[in-house]
């Protein structure tokens, strides 16, 4: 099969868009959450890359045509002139009595109400408008084609993940800070190089008579200094080059110590964790394992919680404490819950000392890079534009040319509309016979 | 202002919607002009009624109709009767269409009145200016669906009666096929325009809202879907050459598609995009 041929086939192309509207269809009906799924398999990357060629190579075909249209709108020379006199689309006889001169004046009057501007040579008029929106199609769908490249070549090099913002933390951009992430391809872990970090959590925020409930406000650094700075809702997020940051979610983080006796801290940590309807504290329990001298023995898991009250002010920390169990590292029974204040520390085994440093909140931010975003708003807005003038538009041109023969004066005429309206058509014809108030032969 | 006062404004409407409907149907079987201008007055009669409601909605609850089952689709309804209305003004010729239009907006705006009617807040996602784009499009483009759909359905009735054999009837005071068949292109080629808008608002909006600005979920799927089978039409007019019966067929098949993707998608499937529709709680 000549693949060119195939590309430009508008057959080809129709059942291209039917198969695609087909695969769609049914791959809603598919069980399961995952809708997206359907979408990376080879046989609709096959069917979008083949109908993206099909979009190319058809913008290619129409490119040719609008530049060959284009320049026969323009063509005024003697070819023109002779087609015109010898084999017209249209012929109206003058009655003897009209001026003949001021036949082409009236028909000049009349066009250029049309819309058409008017090129006038001895007895000869050209109109011509619209040309323009020859191109609407091509731009069209070279934008679609555009579209396809640009939306493959974003989603390649994407990066979508959550990062855990706790109050006060800055946090960078950077692939092990994320929680969960999902890189592109190509991607490369080339994150943005910033830093979040949350400065406040308003748990009743309010704007514009909207009460968005906890809402962080959320600072961008580069370099240690801080670019941006926004209250992060719904419909308002950060967003600071290829960078945009979503709210997702609250919880309390409980910042550690694990201090060495006789050495004091030997190092922090931050536990986040998450909002719970299944347990009594109203937390999830992350464990976590501990050692600060080194020794395997002296490992200790260590599950912690925090209690939360649930109410007007969506549940905020009850107070400034943890609920802790700890249970030697291989073993899988932990011991008795106890709480512990800010402040406070735990005995752990070998001589170590767990502290709770502080009980705060933290944010989970839905973190996305990704470039493309704008350049396919742009490729959107043109592809719209350019099909509603594709559709709505018209190009538009009309010869006409006073002759004189044996029958005796008439007018000859050619008219082309690019959608090949009979109304146009008609509308000349009127003009015509207005101006020489004679039936048309 | 109440609840109740709404609903017996609702309620007038559909009563006027069904007299309308009995009017343009009663003035095409006996081919009476003066019968179908008066279900044309009457519709608009009703479609004052149905604005009223849903002002006293607005008030109350301080959004458009557009959250809920109840709101989305009775404000179809009301878009089916405007674009007859509109359409039927500006062309007198076309009253016709109120035979095909009304019957649709009745069963619609009755289908809505079935529905939970409790008032929804427009908070959090929906609170954004996107939400009035992106809904004002889906309505423009379903009325200008719509229109094609009359359009289409008065060509082939009139083909399969002789076209236009018999003189003096209703349907033979409309323009000639070749004009109907043109309109109706014309009216489908703007909704097609207009659902493109559309979805790229709700694309934007996605972006602005949830970090994503296409996520396959099945209502952005299924408006998708939509917008290519028109675009198939599209193509199959403009370059295939396909007019007249076969052009009508398609536009006459894909208005179910288009209320099957606006109101049935949403229902049936369970995503964070159909809470617009199922309610916010």
């Amino acid at each position: 099969m000549k693949v060119w041929p195939a590309l430009r086939s508008r057959r080809v192309a129709v059942l291209l868009l039917v198969a695609f509207v087909a695969y769609a269809a049914l791959s809603t009906i598919r069980p399961g959450e995952d809708f997206s799924k359907p979408y990376g398999s080879p046989l609709f990357l096959g069917l979008i890359g083949w109908l993206t060629l099909s979009t190319a190579a058809c913008a290619w075909e129409r490119t040719s045509l609008a530049l060959r249209l284009g320049r026969g709108m323009r063509r005024t020379d003697e070819s023109t002139a002779r087609r015109l006199a010898s084999a017209p689309q249209r012929r109206v006889n003058l009655l003897p009595v009209v001026d003949a001169s001021s036949v082409l004046d009236e028909v000049t009057r009349a066009l250029k109400c049309e819309g058409l501007r008017i090129e006038t040579a001895d007895r000869l008029i050209h109109g011509r408008a619209g040309e323009w929106t020859l191109w609407a199609s091509p731009v069209f769908h070279w934008s679609l084609a555009a579209l396809v490249v640009v939306i493959s070549l974003g989603q390649l090099t994407r990066s979508e993940g959550f990062i855990a913002l706790p109050l006060g933390e800055r946090i960078p951009d950077a692939h092990e800070s994320y929680m969960v992430v999902d890189e592109g391809r190509w991607f490369h872990e080339r994150h943005t190089g910033l830093s979040l970090e949350m400065v406040k959590l308003d748990r009743t925020y309010s704007r514009g008579g909207v009460n968005y409930g906890p809402t962080p406000l959320v600072a961008a650094y580069r370099n240690g200094v801080e670019v941006r700075r926004t209250w992060i809702h719904p419909n308002n997020p950060l967003r600071i080059g290829a960078l945009m940051a979503h709210y997702a979610d609250y919880g309390p983080a409980v910042v550690v110590g694990l201090e060495r006796q006789g050495a004091g801290e030997f190092g922090r940590a931050t536990i986040p964790l998450d909002r719970s309807m299944n347990t009594s504290s109203g937390t999830t329990a992350e464990e976590i394992e501990l050692t600060a001298t080194g020794n395997p023995a002296d490992s200790v898991k260590v599950r912690i919680q925090v209690p939360v009250t649930r109410g007007p002010v969506n549940e905020a920390p009850a107070t400034s404490r943890a609920i802790v169990e700890t249970a030697s590292v291989g073993s899988p029974d932990f011991g008795a819950a106890i709480v512990i204040s800010e402040g406070e520390a735990l005995d752990l085994p070998g001589g170590q000392r767990l502290r709770i440093i502080e009980v705060k909140d933290w944010v989970r931010v839905s973190a996305v890079t990704d470039w493309s975003v704008p350049v396919i708003y742009g490729l959107l807005v043109l592809a719209i534009a350019s099909l509603a003038t594709a559709v709505l538009g018209s190009a538009r041109r009309v010869s006409v040319m006073l002759v004189a023969d044996e029958s005796g004066q008439a007018i000859h005429a050619a008219t082309w509309h690019s959608r090949r309206s009979s109304g146009f058509a008609e509308r000349v014809a009127g003009i015509l016979s207005e101006a020489a108030t004679q039936e048309e032969k | 202002m109440s609840l109740t006062v709404e609903i017996a404004l609702m309620w007038s409407a559909i009563m006027v919607y069904a007299l309308s409907s009995v009017l343009f149907a009663v003035g095409a079987v006996f081919e009476s002009r003066k019968v179908m201008a008066a279900g044309l007055w009457i519709a608009i009669v009703g479609l004052g009624a149905h604005t009223m409601a849903f002002g006293v909605r607005w008030v109350r609850v301080g959004h458009a109709p557009f959250l809920g089952f109840y709101e989305v689709v009775s404000a179809y309804a009301w878009a089916t009767v405007a674009a007859l209305v509109l359409f039927a003004l500006l062309r007198p010729r076309f009253r016709a269409l109120g035979t095909v239009m009304m019957p649709v907006a009745l069963l619609v705006l009755g289908a809505s009145m079935l529905a939970d009617k409790t008032d929804e807040i427009a908070g959090g996602t929906l609170a954004s200016w996107w939400l009035t784009v992106h809904v004002m499009f889906a309505k423009l483009s379903y009325s200008s669906f719509i229109i094609a759909f009359a359009l289409a359905v008065i060509y082939l009735v009139r083909s399969s009666a002789g076209g236009g054999g018999r003189a003096k009837t209703i349907l033979d005071r409309l323009p000639s096929q070749e004009v109907l068949d043109d309109l109706s292109y014309r009216a489908a080629a703007v909704g097609l325009i207009l659902l493109a808008i559309m979805i790229a608002a709700g694309a934007i909006w996605a972006n602005e809202a949830w970090g994503r600005y296409w996520g396959w979920d099945p209502i952005e799927t299924w408006s998708l879907v939509t917008w290519l089978v028109y675009a198939v039409y599209v193509h199959l007019r403009l370059t295939l050459g396909w007019r007249g019966k076969r052009s009508a067929w398609i536009l006459v098949g894909a208005l179910p598609l288009v209320a099957f993707s606006y109101v049935v998608v949403p229902v049936v499937y369970n995503s964070i995009h159909g809470a617009y529709i199922k309610g916010m709680k």
